[in-house]
């Protein structure tokens, strides 16, 4: 089932065009990895297609049995989050506030869903701490946690892994494969660390000056620019349901 | 000889109370407050005068006229703002002791009259202090 | 004590009293949104937008809220729809305005306005000497009426206002209208500048937004806890201002806002013996 398409999507700015004529579809169930250089486009695209950016030409169209309500997304961190005096049970409920409509109160059902999702990602007991009293590692979990309260279906990540160090990626590309794999979320994720996450990747998108390659995992490992990625078809690693390699 | 005791001091405190009531028939003293508490009763006087209708004022302030029968207590800051309200005697035998004077205290009645179809405020003076 | 007892003898200082605290409430919640966005400059921008309203009102001698309402109101609106994209940059946008609205409001109330005490006026407006103890009927009335609609207008949308506070891009990712609450956000702005004009003064309404902010930034963790925080020292802080007014004859807008430094200077020593006890 398809959740979205690009169709001829020009992407940027109205004083510069960051890519054009861009053309791909994203299915249910799909783990696409959007890569390329820095200043490709690849967060631009992200914030197009989420309807952050206006298109400058072109459209993103949404299957109409899609509710665009249900979008999960996970920006990149900004200064001012990184200070903000908020504990992690508040920053997580925030993410039913696009579902809520006019109610000015989460439900009963939302708290114990966030109660929930924290727990599934390892930082339930961090609730009633301060956001800013948490590691990087802990602050994109309940990141996570907050964009999984916003959806059951898609997520969007935005270079999640940036401030990260070793252990803590490799624990969220787990956690990441794990929601695709075991919960079903469709998800549209801006990476560096495309040799980390291709094994459970089903669709690559590559920017360089403007789309070099749109494709399955498939075509991409076959194509010239997988050994950019160091990425050759023999040393693909794939996580499994256990987390194991 | 202890209830005559105890009934003179009752006498006693009720004479001291029945006089003070007597003295402090004042309803506001504001001629011992700053310059800012005169201008901010005179400005409510003007916006809301039924709070303040017969109500007995001390007041400190300015005394000055334009010549023809016209006074007026005023204050000014400069910084701030002034403050001017038109006073007028409380009967014949009262004398303005001139016409400018500054820094004199008056006591006496606020009330209003209608003049142009215009409420306007004034205080009747009961006493020269 | 009887002194105090003597002033609440007068109707004016028990309204002064109630508006007062309900400003106060507007400017702490408010507060803490525009300082956690960074837009803190904004309230000074604002006021002195509002100063050259109500010049406008004071020469032609009408009520100074018909004109500072809607001017003060319009610019917010433009100043919060400004992005860093533009020529003109936020910042330099703010002081344009603001300093051409101050020198054109001094301008014109020098040229025209009637008054005897020119600079009185002048500057009892822009530090608020007597402002809220001299409020007119229709005053009181706006004031009570909008500083409630405000309380409302937060309280129903408080998680909303946080999420987009906290983050912009995920609240309209996920279908938060960001632009709708942006702008009455910035309605809400214009109105509460307005209003702590009467209560501060223009110049000093920073002080009001920004100080019992930062210092319920300082001590507590939680979103909850800093507006409930920051609303409880900014109204002590307000009606403590007026009360020393009254017995001091100081100005109150200076009043209040030399309250607010202490009290900041006060949180910041408790966090820091705070902190350093959790360390031991």
């Amino acid at each position: 089932m398809n959740i979205f398409e690009c169709k001829k999507l020009s992407i940027g700015y109205p004083e510069k065009v960051v890519c054009k004529d861009i053309n791909f579809a994203v299915d249910k169930g799909d783990f696409v990895c959007i890569v390329g250089e820095n200043g490709s486009g690849k967060s631009t695209l992200l914030k197009t297609i989420l309807g952050l950016n206006k298109p400058l030409s072109g459209k993103v169209i949404f299957d109409k049995d899609f509710n665009r309500k249900l979008i999960g997304f996970l920006p990149q961190q900004t200064e001012l989050q990184k200070d903000f005096p908020a504990t992690v049970k508040e920053i997580v409920m925030s993410g039913f506030v696009g579902r809520m409509g006019w109610r000015p109160f989460y439900s009963s059902q939302e708290k114990d869903k966030a109660d929930c999702v924290l727990k599934e990602l390892g930082v339930y007991e961090h609730s009633s701490k301060s956001f800013k009293e948490l590691s990087g590692g802990q602050q994109q979990r309940v990141l996570l946690a907050r964009a999984l309260c916003a959806t059951d279906e898609m997520l969007f990540l935005d270079e999640p892994t940036n401030n990260l160090d070793g252990r803590s990626i490799k624990q969220f590309y787990n956690l990441i494969s794990k929601l695709n794999r075991d919960n079903n979320i469709t998800i549209c994720m801006v990476t560096h660390d495309l040799e980390r996450v291709i094994g459970n990747a089903t669709k690559i998108v590559y920017m360089k000056d403007n789309i070099k390659f749109v494709g399955t995992k498939k075509d991409f490992l076959e194509s010239e620019y997988a050994k950019n990625f160091g990425v050759e078809q023999e040393e693909i690693i794939v996580i499994n349901n256990k987390g194991e390699e | 000889m202890k209830l005559k005791m105890i009934a003179t001091f009752v006498l006693v405190i009720l004479c001291t109370f029945i006089t003070a009531c007597g003295s402090s028939n004042i309803d506001h003293d504001l001629s011992t407050t700053g310059f800012q508490f005169r201008y901010e009763v005179v400005t409510n006087m003007k916006e809301n005068p039924k709070n303040y209708k017969n109500k007995t004022i001390k007041i400190k302030g300015d005394l000055k006229s334009n010549g023809s029968a016209y006074y007026y207590l005023t204050e000014t800051d400069n910084v701030c703002c002034t403050w001017k309200l038109e006073v007028k005697l409380g009967n014949d035998k009262m004398v303005f002791p001139t016409e400018n004077k500054d820094g004199i205290i008056v006591v006496g009645e606020f009330s209003t009259y209608t003049k142009n179809n215009v409420e306007k405020p004034y205080l009747k003076i009961t006493e020269f202090v | 004590m009887d002194k105090l007892i003597m002033f609440f003898q007068h109707d004016f200082v028990i309204k002064a009293l109630i508006v007062a605290i309900l400003i106060s409430l507007c400017c702490a919640i408010l507060g803490v949104t525009l300082v956690l966005k960074r837009y803190a400059m904004i309230g000074d921008g604002l006021s002195h937008v509002a100063f050259g309203g109500m010049s406008i009102a004071m020469v032609l001698t009408v009520a100074d809220m018909y004109l500072m309402l809607p001017i003060t109101i319009l610019v917010a609106i433009i100043l919060i729809r400004l992005t860093n994209r533009g020529k003109v940059k936020n910042d330099s946008a703010i002081a344009m305005l603001s300093v051409g609205a101050l020198a054109f409001g001094y301008l014109i109330v020098d040229l025209f306005s009637a008054s005897a005490n020119i600079s009185g006026d002048v500057c009892s407006t822009l530090f608020g000497s007597v402002s809220i103890l001299t409020l007119s009927n229709f005053d009181v009335w706006l004031c009570v009426g909008l500083t409630i609609f405000v309380l409302i207008y937060f309280i129903f949308f408080h998680n909303k206002i946080f999420a987009i506070t906290f983050d912009e891009n995920f609240s309209k990712a996920t279908g938060v209208k960001t632009a709708l609450y942006n702008n009455i956000l910035a309605v809400i702005v214009g109105i509460v500048i307005v209003l702590a004009m009467k209560l501060v003064g223009s110049l000093l309404i920073s002080a009001l937004i920004v100080f019992p902010a930062i210092s319920a930034i300082r001590l507590f963790k939680s979103y909850k806890w800093v507006i409930i925080f920051a609303s409880i020292i900014s109204v002590i802080n307000s009606v403590l201002g007026i009360l020393l007014h009254l017995l001091w004859g100081t100005p109150v807008g200076s009043t209040i806002v030399i309250i607010n430094i202490f009290v900041y200077f006060v949180c910041w020593c408790l966090e820091v013996i705070l902190r350093e006890t959790r360390r031991v």
